[in-house]
């Protein structure tokens, strides 16, 4: 039974050092450091955006406007750094946080679906993104550049910090803090949640208010390796960040599950296409066993989940 | 997503949310033609509705997987896939295999899907997510740009009858088929009774399962349908990225159409009949916007900003 647990509890990373040694076994350039670098840089985008999407998967909603807010913040860095660096950095983190009030506002006080709103404002972004730079370009200050992606002794030290410093906070809120548990409880059931006296909208508000700001972080980060602005870049994200979300463990429903498998899915996704890279195969490979892995694994843990309405579905 | 269910089903909301939608396409209309006179024209807005109809019929299937409370994320990819295997395989002459293909391929798409979310119980939301990504890889893997469509398919598509396209009735009387089978047959009342309350219609008896499982199937077949009228209407595989990410017109274009339309997303509530209007007021606008010499980003913080403004009123109509 407790073996049961630990691996019910771990599995993603389980699975993740299993491809890790399958693939370093199939190829020699796999058990090099730049490639574990390339992952780490890779998989920061994707963390941050999944940390803000975990929190909102976990309270019952979905984000899909992570992408377009993403995209919206590169471009604006791009704009704003040549001229100022600090504003460049601030001006994005605070849009992010307002495009979020926005999202948040919308979906708890005017109970418009999280579905539409999130989809509205992705479009709405993308379209002030294409709007402000329509080929990917601007200018990101080479300081800052080498300030989030310097290599000392083939080790990106910033990534592999914001990384742990990510999953750290990202467990700890919600897990040890009472903000974390009103996540919980509002996915789990809203109506019992408002009756044992949280503000249901002002936690879920401040749900995608966080959200926000994480895309706009990633979207920050991702500019410094892409050392441009570009409005398109975000649309693979929201999908992405669910997948990742919902690999690790958390149940789309909302109120259940955790942030450390997240960031194991994520590792995960963003390995398979370094390895597929490296071995030769098709990119697009990548996408079916995305698909597979998701769907062998969520159906795996609904064999796993006895339901009291499992006839009924 | 509280259930809403059957006991708000009230009537007269639902009229006003026609009203509401239909003075809308008449004022945008209106609005169009006073900026520029030449969009009123008769064979301007039967060409408006020409375009529309591709979506349309996507939208069809998408509306009843909403309607039982599931959702298609697949669609623009199994589009896709018909319109690339089914050009691969005509290469441009009249034959019935390749079509048929193509619509067996949407059927077991769908029969994937719905299985996977009837027997494996898997959310609906997930397993779409995950057949888009197989299918969006497998379409960049194994089909080619290459190939024609057949000219009986491509008369389907452009072809007219007096000065109305075929596309457009065929559109119709899929529209007014499927709107039969939800409104007339048990199978119909089965998907709503299930979108408003699956404990309740598992207790009356229904099979909530098969129909489920049947819903994907639909969605699947009239994916595959539009995927091949698509390939009619161009004449050649639109292999582009459509298919993939979240900016996939199809996929989405068709969720907001179904939902401007009225039916939502708790499900039981809508209906076939009203994805028409949701699906020409997008395709109205943009072809507004078009004309107006507003480009792509225009159009988009314009549909972003249109979905969020329709969806808002209905919530608001919801208190009245």
């Amino acid at each position: 039974m407790k073996i049961r647990k630990i691996v019910g509890e771990w599995y993603i990373y389980i699975l993740m050092i299993m491809i890790w040694v399958i693939a370093s076994l199939i190829t020699p350039y796999f058990r090099q450091m730049s490639v574990f670098m390339t992952i780490i840089v890779f998989s920061v985008p994707l963390a941050l955006i999944a940390l803000g999407q975990n929190f909102v998967i976990l309270s019952g909603r979905l984000d899909l406007s992570v992408g377009g807010i993403l995209g919206l913040s590169t471009v604006i860095a791009s704009v704003i750094m040549k001229n100022n660096l600090f504003i460049g950095i601030l001006f994005p983190l605070l849009l992010g946080a307002v495009l979020g009030l926005i999202n948040g506002i919308a979906i708890s006080k005017f109970r418009i679906d999280s579905f539409i709103m999130t989809f509205g404002m992705m479009s709405v972004c993308q379209g002030i993104g294409l709007l402000i730079r329509d080929y990917p370009g601007g200018y990101i200050p080479s300081e800052y550049i080498n300030f989030l992606l310097k290599e000392t002794r083939h080790i990106a030290l910033t990534p592999l910090f914001i990384l742990i410093i990510v999953l750290v906070v990202g467990e700890f809120v919600l897990k040890r803090t009472n903000f974390g548990r009103a996540v919980y409880a509002i996915g789990n059931d809203d109506v019992i949640a408002h009756r044992s006296g949280i503000n249901v909208s002002l936690i879920r508000t401040a749900v995608f208010i966080i959200s926000g700001f994480t895309a706009a972080m990633a979207g920050l980060f991702l500019s410094a390796v892409m050392a441009s602005g570009d409005a398109t870049v975000g649309s693979l994200y929201p999908l992405d960040s669910i997948t990742a979300v919902v690999m690790g463990g958390t149940i789309l429903a909302g109120g259940r599950g955790d942030y450390k498998g997240t960031i194991g899915a994520v590792l995960i996704l963003t390995s398979l296409a370094r390895i597929f890279n490296l071995i030769g195969i098709n990119i697009w490979y990548t996408y079916i066993a995305k698909g597979l892995l998701l769907l062998i694994i969520v159906a795996i843990r609904m064999f796993g989940v006895k339901q009291e309405r499992e006839e009924v579905l | 997503m509280t259930g809403i269910g059957l006991k708000n089903r009230n009537i007269n909301k639902d009229i006003l949310q026609v009203i509401i939608l239909s003075s809308l396409l008449v004022v945008i209309i209106l609005v169009a033609g006073i900026l520029k006179p030449d969009f009123l024209t008769a064979k301007h807005l039967i060409t408006i509705a020409h375009d529309t109809s591709i979506l349309g019929i996507a939208a069809i299937g998408q509306t009843i997987v909403i309607l039982i409370g599931g959702i298609d994320l697949s669609v623009g990819a199994t589009m896709l896939m018909a319109d690339a295997v089914g050009a691969m395989l005509l290469g441009g002459q009249n034959r019935i295999i390749p079509i048929l293909i193509c619509l067996g391929l949407g059927l077991l798409i769908g029969a994937i899907n719905g299985a996977g979310v009837a027997f494996l119980r898997i959310p609906p939301f997930i397993m779409t997510l995950g057949m888009m990504a197989i299918l969006t890889g497998s379409i960049f893997i194994f089909a080619k740009t290459r190939g024609f469509a057949s000219p009986i398919l491509r008369y389907l598509s452009v072809g007219k009858v007096g000065n109305i396209p075929i596309l457009i009735i065929i559109w119709i009387f899929l529209t007014i088929m499927m709107v039969v089978i939800m409104r007339l047959t048990v199978f119909g009342r089965a998907v709503y009774a299930i979108g408003s309350n699956p404990i309740a219609s598992y207790h009356s008896g229904i099979k909530n399962k098969i129909v489920i499982f049947f819903v994907y199937v639909i969605s699947g077949i009239f994916s595959a349908i539009a995927g091949l009228f698509l390939l009619g209407y161009t004449g050649v595989p639109e292999l582009t990225y459509r298919g993939g990410g979240l900016g996939s017109d199809y996929t989405l274009s068709a969720i907001a159409a179904v939902i401007i339309g009225g039916t939502i997303f708790t499900g039981a509530r809508g209906g076939v009949e009203r994805t028409i209007f949701g699906v020409l007021v997008l395709k109205i606008l943009f072809s507004i916007l078009t004309m107006m010499g507003i480009s792509g980003s225009g159009k988009l913080i314009a549909q972003g900003l249109i979905v969020i403004v329709i969806v808002g009123t209905y919530m608001k109509l919801e208190d009245l």
